[in-house]
C-alpha cells in the first residue's frame, strides 16, 4: 500500500466526536439494551421458535401456537394502541436492515404502553430469521408473552436482557401530547354564526378572542 | 500549555453537552417552536469546532425533523409506517419508511433496500463451499466508480496542454502524411490511380 493511499484510508476514517455519545442523559451509546450471553439467547430462540416456525408457512397465521408477528406497520401499530407484554427481536447488526428504521426502534419501545423487552441478535441473525419467516423483511420479530409461551423461556431471556434506560423519555412519556391534530369541519356559508357556536372545538376559541 | 488545551476542550464539552441535551429536554417543555433555532446552535457549533459527529445524528431527517428540527420520537411526534409499491417499472416491489412529524407534517421518506445484494449472496455461497475458488478482485468495479468520478487528473491536462501547441501539432500531421506515402502500395490506391 502507497503512502498517498493510507493517508486516503486515513482521511476516510475520521473519529468521531464521542462526548456527545457517552452523554448519560440522552443515553444514546446504549440505545440497544446490553444482552448477556447472546449466543445462547439467539440459540434459545431459534431452538423454541424459528425451527417449529417453518413448518406452519400452509396454516394460517391465527391458528400458529404463538402470536407473532414481522411486519412492520402491524408491530408499530400494536405498540402504540395496547398494552400488554412483548418481546421484541431485532436483528441490528445486520447491514441489510435500514439504520434509520433501527434508530427509532428503541424510542418506539421505550414509548409504548406495552411492557416491551427489546432483544438485540447477532450478526448474521436476519438471514436465519428470514429463511423461516420470509415476511420479516426489516429484521424485527415481536413476540407476545402469553399464556401460549412457555414461561421458563421468557424468564430465561428476560433475566439476560437490561432494561431500556431514556431519561430524556421519562418526562415526555408520562404526560399527554400536546400535538392538536384534529381533523375539524367548518361550514362554507358565513352568514351562520349561531350554527357555529352550537360547536364546541375551534368555534369556542373564536368567541374567546373576539370578546 | 497542555493544561490550557485541556480546560478548552472540558469547556468545548460541556458547552456542547448542554447544547445537545437542551434539543431533548424541549419536547417534555412541550415547546417545539424552538427546537430548529436549537438544533441549529448546535451545529453550528460543533461546525466551529471542527468536530466529526456520527451519521446518525447528522444524517437529515433521520434523527431530527428536516422542516421544524425537532427531535424524532415514536406515538408522541412522530407517525411511521412502511409503504409498499407493487406497480413499479422493474416488477419489483419498492418499499418505502416514512415518518410524518405531527408538529409540522413534513414527510420524510427512505427507501428501503428490498432484496439482498448480489455480491453479498456471492460471498456467503463462497463461504459456504469449503474448496477454492478463484474470484475476480471484488473492489475492482470501485475502482472504476472513483475513475469516473476523476475524468480530469492533473497529469492529463498537462498532457493535453503539450498536444495543443503548434509545432506538437504540425510534428503530427507530418507524420501522419508520411504513413500516406508509405500506404501507397495499397490495392485501393492502385485502383484510384487506375
Amino acid at each position: 500500500m502507497s503512502l498517498k493511499a493510507i493517508e486516503k484510508h486515513a482521511a476516510q476514517r475520521r473519529q468521531v466526536y464521542k462526548p456527545v455519545l457517552d452523554n448519560p442523559f440522552t443515553n444514546e451509546a446504549h440505545l440497544w439494551p446490553h444482552v448477556t450471553e447472546q449466543q445462547f439467547v439467539w440459540d434459545l430462540v431459534q431452538a423454541t421458535v424459528l425451527s417449529k416456525i417453518g413448518n406452519f408457512s400452509e396454516v394460517a397465521k391465527d391458528q400458529w401456537p404463538w402470536d407473532l408477528s414481522v411486519e412492520y406497520n402491524e408491530i408499530v401499530r400494536f405498540l402504540e394502541s395496547q398494552s400488554a407484554e412483548v418481546f421484541l427481536f431485532a436483528c441490528n447488526r445486520d447491514a441489510m436492515v435500514s439504520s434509520v428504521l433501527l434508530q427509532q426502534v428503541p424510542l418506539m419501545c421505550q414509548m409504548s404502553e406495552c411492557e416491551v423487552t427489546l432483544v438485540q441478535l447477532p450478526k448474521g441473525s436476519l438471514q436465519v430469521l428470514q429463511r423461516c419467516l420470509p415476511a420479516a423483511k426489516d429484521g424485527l420479530l415481536m413476540l407476545q408473552c402469553n399464556k401460549k409461551l412457555n414461561c421458563n423461556f421468557v424468564a430465561q431471556i428476560k433475566t439476560r436482557v437490561d432494561k431500556l434506560q431514556f431519561p430524556w423519555l421519562d418526562s415526555v412519556k408520562y404526560r399527554p401530547t400536546s400535538i392538536g391534530l384534529v381533523r375539524t369541519t367548518v361550514p362554507l356559508a358565513k352568514g351562520k354564526a349561531k350554527a357555529k357556536r352550537s360547536d364546541k372545538g375551534i368555534t369556542k376559541d373564536k368567541a374567546e378572542r373576539k370578546s | 500549555m497542555s493544561s490550557k488545551r485541556q480546560k478548552s476542550e472540558k469547556f468545548r464539552d460541556s458547552h456542547l453537552k448542554q447544547k445537545y441535551n437542551l434539543i431533548h429536554l424541549l419536547p417534555s417543555l412541550e415547546a417545539p417552536a424552538l427546537s430548529a433555532l436549537y438544533l441549529k446552535s448546535f451545529l453550528n457549533a460543533t461546525k466551529k469546532y471542527e468536530l466529526c459527529l456520527p451519521s446518525s445524528i447528522v444524517d437529515s431527517d433521520a434523527k431530527f425533523c428536516g422542516k421544524c428540527g425537532c427531535v424524532r420520537i415514536s406515538n408522541f411526534n412522530t407517525k411511521m409506517w412502511i409503504d409498499e409499491d407493487t406497480a413499479d417499472k422493474t416488477g419489483s416491489n419498492q418499499r418505502t419508511l416514512i415518518y410524518l412529524c405531527l408538529n409540522c407534517g413534513r414527510k420524510a421518506k427512505f427507501p428501503l433496500i428490498c432484496e439482498p445484494q448480489e455480491d453479498e449472496v456471492n460471498q456467503q455461497e463462497n463461504s459456504n463451499n469449503a474448496g477454492f475458488v478463484a474470484n475476480w478482485p471484488k473492489s475492482v468495479e470501485k475502482k472504476d466508480v472513483n475513475k469516473v468520478l476523476k475524468k480530469n487528473t492533473a497529469k492529463e491536462r498537462a498532457k493535453k496542454r503539450k498536444s495543443s501547441t503548434l509545432s506538437s501539432m504540425l510534428a503530427e500531421k507530418s507524420e501522419s502524411q508520411k504513413k500516406k506515402t508509405l500506404s501507397s502500395l495499397n490495392l485501393e490506391s492502385f485502383m484510384e490511380h487506375d
